[in-house]
Order: C-alpha cells, then sequence, then structure tokens
C-alpha cells in the first residue's frame, strides 16, 4: 500500500475503480425511520416516519431545535441509539460503492472473521475486488447483526460527535486513538503502517504530525475536533454523520473547520449528515436541508430554495430568529410560544398552537411530508378553488421547485381552499436546477 | 490608550450610569510543580453604561467578556482601575456590596442553574423583593408586577412553578424578573440568550430592548454572536485577549469595521445572505493569557501586521465620532500623542478600509525607528488550514 494510496484525495482513489462513483447518487436512504422511548403507551416518539436521502458528495443539512429528535435520528440510523431508545419501524438502505468489499454478503455472520481479514487488505485486494464486484450492493442497516454492523461502522459510516473533549480518550493519546481504529478495522495494517497513515490522517486535517504524541487536553477545542474529523475519516467512509461538530467552538475555529470539512468533502467525495440547530450556518454549508420539529420533518430543500423561498411557518420562523448581518435594524420576533415536550406533543400538525396561519385542520389532521405539487397555475383571476395557493405561488411564471423539495403543511395542500400567506409562497430560485434522483447517470464523476 | 469609549449619553443625563475605567484583572494561577504565572483576564478596559441604551460585549471564548461583566457585578474584584455608579467612584472591594447590588444586577447564561430547582418563582423573585425592602405593600402584588414586566401574563400562571416545570425561555424571563426586583439602573446580562433554543432567543432579546426603551435601563449584553449584538445593541465593543480592541455604534461596527480582528470576526460568522465564501484573513486561535503576545495581542494573527505591532502597543484611535479602534493602522502618525487625528471618512467599506489602512501602513512604516526588527509584514503564522494555534495552556 503506498501512501499515496490512502492520503490523496480520494479523487485519486476512486479513478482507479472501473466503475466511477458519481456524485449525487444516492449512498444512503433512510425510510420511515420511527424510533420511541420507552414501550407501550409510555412510549414517547422521538422520531416519526423519517424519510431521508444522503447523497455522495453532497451535505445535508439536519435542522432542528433542541428535542426535535435530530440527534436521535442520526444514531437510530447508525444503529448507535442505545436503551431506551427503540427503533420502531422503518428501514435505512446503505448502497456501498462498486468495489468497497465490506458489505456483508449473504453468509450473514459466518464470515465475519473473513471478511474482516480482507477488509484488512482493501488497498492491496483493491484489484481483485473490483473485478469480484462490479456493482454495488445494498443492505438495510436496521436487519445487520452485530458482526455485520462492525464491518460497516467506521470503516463505511462514521460519526463525528458534538464534544471532543468528551468523545476522545483523556489518558491515550491522539495517535494511538488514530492507531486504535486502524488496528480494529485493518487487522493486516503494521504498525509502522499505522502510524504513517495516523499522520497522514492528522496532517489532512491541518495538524502537524508532531502532535501524534500530544493528549487531547494538550489540544485547543478547535484541534480535538480536527483530531476527531480524522479518526472519522480514517478509514475512508462513504458517510460521515456530524452531530453538531462545531457547536462548542469559537466562530472563527467553526469557520476554519467548515471550510477543511468541504474540502476534504470535495476530495474524498463522502456524504455528510450535518446536524446543527444553527440554520443560517446549514445555509452556507449544505446542499440540501431538512428541517426537524418535534420528531417530525415539517421541510426538505435546496438550501438556497430553503433560504430563499421557505415553504413551512416553522423554517419562515426559524429563518426569522437569526437576526440579519447587513442592513436596516427592524424588529424580529421568531416564534411565539415555545418548542413542544415530545411527552405531549400536540395533536395534528405539532407546530399548530405556535403558527400565525394556522387553519381548523391543523389541530385535528397530521400533515405529512409531500412534494409541493407543480401544478401549472391557471390564469389570474380565473376560478381557481382547488389551487388557490399555488395559484398564488406561480404568478410569477415559476415553478414551486415541486421536483426538488417537500413540505409538510396544509397551507400547502391543493385541497385547502385558504391561500398560502406572501412570505410562504416566494417563487423559488432553484427550480430549474433541482436533479431528480433518476437523473444522476448524466451527472458529473466525482 | 485611556480614553473612554463612551456610548453616547441619553439627552438629560450627563454621566453614564455604570463608568469602567481602565479595568484590569490578573489571575494567578499555579499548576502542580509549573512556576506560578499570572493570567492577562482583562486589561485596561474603559467602558460606559448610559441610560437607555444597550451596550453590547462581543469576543471569543477567554476573551475576558464574562471577567469584565462580573467585575462590573463586583463579583471579582479588579487588580486595578476605577468603576463610577452615575459618576460616583465605587470602592472596588468587595464591601458594600448589597447597596451596589440595588443598582446593578447580573443574569447568567444559564437559567437551568441560575434557578434553584427546589424553589418556586415565587421564593425567587420574594427573595430580592425582601433583602432590598422593595416591597411595601403586597409582596403578591409585586412579584405579579415582576412576572408581567417580562411578559409572564398572566402572572397566576407561573407565581408557583417550579423551574423545572417552566421553558428554558421562561427560565431566563424569570432570572431577568429576579434581577429586575430590586429595580436596578444597570442590567449587565452574561450571554442570557446562548443556552435558549433558537426560536425563543428574539423573544428574550426584545424584553432586553423593552427594558431599555421603557425602564430606561442601562444594558450590558455579553455575547459572541455578532449579529444578536448588531440586532439588540447600540453600541458593541470587541474584546479580544482580554483587551479592548473597537468600539462603535452597533450599525458602524458591522458595516465598516475599522480593526482585522472584528474583521476577521465578521468574515467568520453565520451569514446566509452571503453571495460567495468568505476568505479568512487571520486564522488561527486566540494566544496564551499567561504569556501575551507583546505589542498588540492580536499582531500574530494580523495579515497586516508591522513592526510596530510587535513592539508597542496600539492607542485607541478615534476613527469617526464615536468609533475608535486600538490599531496602528488607524494612526495616521505613528507618535502615539498625536492618534486623535481624525481620519478619511472615504473608506467606509471593509474592503476599502483595509486597503487605505495598508497604504498608510506602508507610508508610515519608514517613520518607525525598529532597528533589527525583520520586514514589517507578515502573515500570521498560521495559514488557512493550517493547525489551529498553540495548544490550549492548562
Amino acid at each position: 500500500m503506498s501512501a499515496s494510496d490512502v492520503a490523496a484525495p480520494a479523487a485519486a482513489g476512486n479513478s482507479q475503480l472501473e466503475i466511477p462513483v458519481q456524485r449525487g447518487e444516492p449512498v444512503l436512504e433512510i425510510r420511515g425511520l420511527c424510533v420511541d422511548y420507552g414501550i407501550g403507551d409510555e412510549a414517547t416518539h422521538a422520531v416519526v416516519d423519517a424519510n431521508l436521502v444522503l447523497r455522495r458528495g453532497e451535505v445535508l443539512g439536519l435542522a432542528g431545535e433542541s428535542g426535535s429528535g435530530k440527534s436521535t435520528l442520526a444514531y437510530a440510523a447508525t444503529r448507535l441509539l442505545r436503551e431506551p431508545g427503540l427503533i420502531t419501524g422503518g428501514e435505512v438502505l446503505f448502497h456501498s460503492r462498486p468495489g468497497a468489499p465490506s458489505l456483508p454478503d449473504g453468509g450473514r455472520g459466518a464470515n465475519g472473521g473473513r471478511g474482516a481479514d480482507k477488509h484488512a487488505d482493501k488497498h492491496a485486494d483493491k484489484h481483485a475486488d473490483k473485478q469480484a464486484r462490479p456493482v454495488a450492493e445494498s443492505a438495510d442497516l436496521l436487519e445487520l447483526d452485530e458482526p455485520e454492523l462492525q464491518r460497516v461502522r467506521w470503516s463505511e459510516i462514521s460519526v463525528v460527535m458534538q464534544s471532543a473533549l468528551n468523545a476522545l480518550n483523556p489518558v491515550i493519546s491522539i495517535g494511538r486513538q488514530i492507531e486504535d481504529v486502524l488496528r480494529a478495522h485493518r487487522p493486516g495494517m503494521g504498525r509502522r503502517m499505522r502510524e504513517k497513515r495516523a499522520i497522514e490522517l492528522l496532517e489532512m486535517v491541518g495538524i502537524t504530525g508532531d502532535r501524534l504524541r500530544s493528549y487531547p487536553h494538550e489540544l485547543s477545542g478547535g484541534m480535538r475536533q480536527r483530531a476527531m474529523i480524522a479518526m472519522a475519516l480514517a478509514l475512508e467512509p462513504q458517510v460521515v454523520i456530524m452531530d453538531e461538530p462545531t457547536t462548542a467552538l469559537d466562530v472563527v475555529t467553526q469557520r476554519e473547520i467548515l471550510e477543511e470539512l468541504i474540502r476534504l468533502r470535495d476530495d474524498l467525495g463522502f456524504a455528510a449528515l450535518f446536524i446543527t440547530h444553527d440554520l443560517s450556518l446549514l445555509i452556507e454549508l449544505a446542499d440540501e436541508i431538512a428541517v426537524m420539529y418535534a420528531g417530525r420533518l415539517v421541510e426538505r430543500a435546496k438550501s438556497a430554495a430553503l433560504f430563499r423561498a421557505p415553504r413551512h411557518p416553522y423554517t419562515y420562523g426559524l429563518l426569522n430568529s437569526f437576526p440579519p448581518m447587513h442592513g436596516a435594524r427592524t424588529p424580529m420576533i421568531g416564534i411565539a410560544g415555545a418548542p413542544p415536550d415530545l411527552r405531549a406533543v400536540p395533536s395534528g400538525c405539532a407546530f399548530h398552537p405556535r403558527c400565525p396561519h394556522a387553519l381548523e385542520r391543523c389541530s385535528v389532521d397530521v400533515p405529512q411530508l409531500v412534494p409541493l405539487s407543480p401544478v401549472i397555475p391557471p390564469p389570474r383571476g380565473a376560478p381557481n378553488p382547488g389551487h388557490a395557493p399555488n395559484g398564488d405561488l406561480l404568478n410569477g411564471g415559476l415553478l414551486n421547485g415541486a421536483a426538488g423539495r417537500e413540505v409538510a403543511c396544509w397551507l400547502h395542500d391543493p385541497a385547502t381552499s385558504v391561500k398560502a400567506p406572501e412570505e410562504l409562497s416566494r417563487p423559488d430560485p432553484v427550480t430549474a436546477a433541482v436533479p431528480d434522483p433518476g437523473a444522476t447517470e448524466g451527472g458529473q464523476t466525482s | 490608550m485611556t480614553e473612554t469609549l463612551a456610548t453616547p449619553a441619553s439627552p438629560g443625563t450627563d454621566a453614564p450610569a455604570l463608568e469602567a475605567r481602565n479595568l484590569t484583572k490578573l489571575f494567578k494561577v499555579r499548576h502542580g510543580l509549573r512556576r506560578p504565572g499570572t493570567v492577562h483576564a482583562v486589561e485596561n478596559v474603559s467602558v460606559a453604561l448610559a441610560r437607555s441604551s444597550v451596550t453590547a460585549v462581543v469576543g471569543e471564548s477567554g476573551s475576558g467578556k464574562s471577567t469584565l461583566a462580573r467585575m462590573l457585578a463586583r463579583i471579582i474584584t479588579p487588580t486595578s482601575g476605577e468603576l463610577l455608579l452615575e459618576g460616583t467612584q465605587v470602592p472596588l472591594r468587595q464591601r458594600h456590596r448589597q447597596e451596589y447590588a440595588g443598582h446593578v444586577q447580573l443574569v447568567l447564561q444559564d437559567p437551568f442553574a441560575s434557578l434553584n430547582p427546589v424553589h418556586s418563582v415565587r421564593y425567587h423573585l420574594s427573595r430580592p423583593l425582601k433583602i432590598h425592602h422593595m416591597a411595601d405593600g403586597d409582596m403578591g402584588d409585586a412579584i405579579d408586577g415582576l412576572l408581567r414586566r417580562v411578559a409572564l401574563d398572566p402572572p397566576g400562571r407561573f407565581i408557583d412553578k417550579y423551574p423545572h416545570e417552566l421553558s428554558g425561555g421562561q427560565r431566563q424571563r424569570v432570572a431577568i424578573a429576579r434581577a429586575l426586583a430590586v429595580q436596578p439602573d444597570v442590567l449587565l446580562a452574561d450571554e442570557p440568550v446562548s443556552m435558549l433554543d433558537v426560536s425563543i432567543r428574539l423573544g428574550v432579546l426584545n424584553l432586553l430592548a423593552d427594558l431599555r426603551d421603557k425602564s430606561r435601563l442601562a444594558i450590558l449584553y455579553v455575547t459572541h454572536d455578532i449579529a444578536s449584538a448588531r440586532y439588540l445593541a447600540d453600541t458593541i465593543v470587541v474584546m479580544y485577549a482580554g483587551e479592548l480592541v473597537e468600539s462603535a455604534p452597533s450599525t458602524e461596527l458591522t458595516d465598516a469595521p475599522a480593526h482585522p480582528y472584528t474583521q476577521l470576526l465578521l468574515s467568520a460568522a453565520p451569514d446566509p445572505a452571503r453571495a460567495a465564501p468568505p476568505s479568512l484573513a487571520g486564522a488561527g486561535a486566540p494566544p496564551s493569557l499567561v504569556s501575551p503576545p507583546s505589542g498588540c495581542r492580536f499582531h500574530p494573527r494580523c495579515p497586516h501586521a508591522m513592526a510596530v505591532c510587535r513592539e508597542q502597543r496600539p492607542p485607541t484611535v478615534t476613527v469617526s465620532p464615536g468609533h475608535s479602534a486600538a490599531c496602528w493602522l488607524h494612526v495616521s502618525d505613528l507618535r502615539p500623542s498625536q492618534t486623535q487625528a481624525a481620519q478619511t471618512q472615504a473608506a467606509q467599506t471593509q474592503a476599502a478600509q483595509t486597503q487605505a489602512a495598508q497604504t498608510r501602513a506602508t507610508q508610515t512604516r519608514p517613520a518607525e525607528p525598529a532597528p533589527g526588527t525583520k520586514p514589517s509584514r507578515h502573515a500570521g503564522p498560521d495559514g488557512p488550514g493550517k493547525p489551529a494555534g498553540p495548544p490550549k495552556e492548562d
């Protein structure tokens, strides 16, 4: 294994594969995921029917307030959820990269040891592998048993936790901790090789190699977080889940680390799920954003579309909770009330008690996350009882951005006769440029 | 250096409600067998809080902003400096704190920690009323009045609740109500919204704005969030490594920052409206406060650092009326006695300002007698993407 093999931007690594990996291709699909805390009538529904798709080379932002279930969703999808958390439904499909030898392939558990060995020689066996497995494989992470999970975790899906100080072991040097990852998942790798790789990883995230023997307390908060990122990327995973990775950091450090992440994403082509409560940060960072409220996804859109033309009243309120950095100062109100307790979620749409546009229906029926209907508006002034909100949305001749965005709100239901308010029906800025899932074949190779 | 970074006094008031002059706090530290050291937490900070105004203190963690707030509350005794309440000097020592507390109140960051979980809202609010003899008539009426002032209405719904029964925003409102119980002139709020959910932060900020306007309070708003400071404050002061680096009316500070550190802070702040990704000038981390850099403490990171920056502390220069910055770039003539010279008003945008500053710096460089110094401009030690800075002192 040569150094360039692992350290160099995986653009090089990928190019060695015969089947190119394409940016925008789904790599992790979360379908109908439900998570409860507790059992039976006592259960708190922390995540209800969540559907999300992570795509290669893209950052999916998951925004929400504390207690909205965003971390629970991520932990459930990676099977890291602890008791009393319980996954009650759904599936999490992981589509492995062609040639990656790590997915369990039928002989459940029995070949766990074999597989791990093979895995160890991933790079040595690369050529053999790519001939043996030319197509991508898929597996439902919720169905895997422990040995199988072991092969997917960290190798293919890794996690960066919020508090690096708590996530790192204080009595072991960061170099050792990175080498531990390699030792566990790459048993065939020698000691010198591991050390070399650990130095490469640290340098990749902007820490000099002489820091290898430093202990977590000897590093600044930003450096600790970088070390966490290095560790998460040690095995070149296809998916990286980041749970508030920069929340505890100062803005300058935060910005540096985000720049680093974007660069690494471009180089290595992983898909990232970025969880944060800071929507203003996500808009700059993420390709696509999903907004969560009281355990449900309420809106999903490209970040520019979400920022310029929010469709859900909660998204609009959240956006208006961040004072702008430019322009005249005008009074803002944020959102009235407080986020609900998950033990007593309001009926119907959980947001209705705080919503300024709540309809009668909102307190009764739960709105589902559905694509916005792309209906062409009838001429202005024409009778349009069925499509009133959309008629207004589209009066600039613009589409609703329906292909790329979804919203869970009765205001946008075609059957609702009430017109959506102006601030929730601005023209979508990215209507035309939304790739639909079937069109990725034409996408660029990363 | 000693110039007061004054907030505009409101009409009809001469002295600011609370003024700090050259406050300095040095903490002695000792770590095991290591040599004892001194943490220069706050040095030579002057700030004036006028009635009916909000002054925001912005800075990164470790910049000394909370230490400043605690010194103003007299919880921490300053090493040196003066504290003036309504123009009258108050002793720095801890004595007579109760009387002082009747004028100046502090609200802390975490309402989950600052309220006692075993006591009800009624108890929390009755304590200061009793201790400061504020409730002449009925205690219940006084408490109701306080709850209404912080928009916990109707008071009956909240008065017998315990902290765990309230949301974060409501808890912070109770903490503010408790501070208001003594009818203070000055409210010091140390990161009052950073622990709250995003959607309810504005509610608390608007409450502070309301108290400023209706109760004519002088408010110090300590925060790391420059956008919220811009929203709420009349004046923003920026702290870096224990020193005050810039002070200006809030929109002017964010629209035309004069100090390179303020510029860095603004470029790093999240801003969804930004067209292109920002470029960070001066990446890296704040220095150790045990052995802070000589001269200007920002010079190791500053993209415009000159020889003089490494040797001498920068003077506080008035950039425009009400806007001052502690930076050599704005010194037209390097003799500190003439630093008050008005700067050109032309450079109003950040880019223009930086450019002008560079030009000035280049012109003035030969005048600086700095034998043995290296070329006067150097980049920070860490380019973007390089190590985050020196290891944390522990």
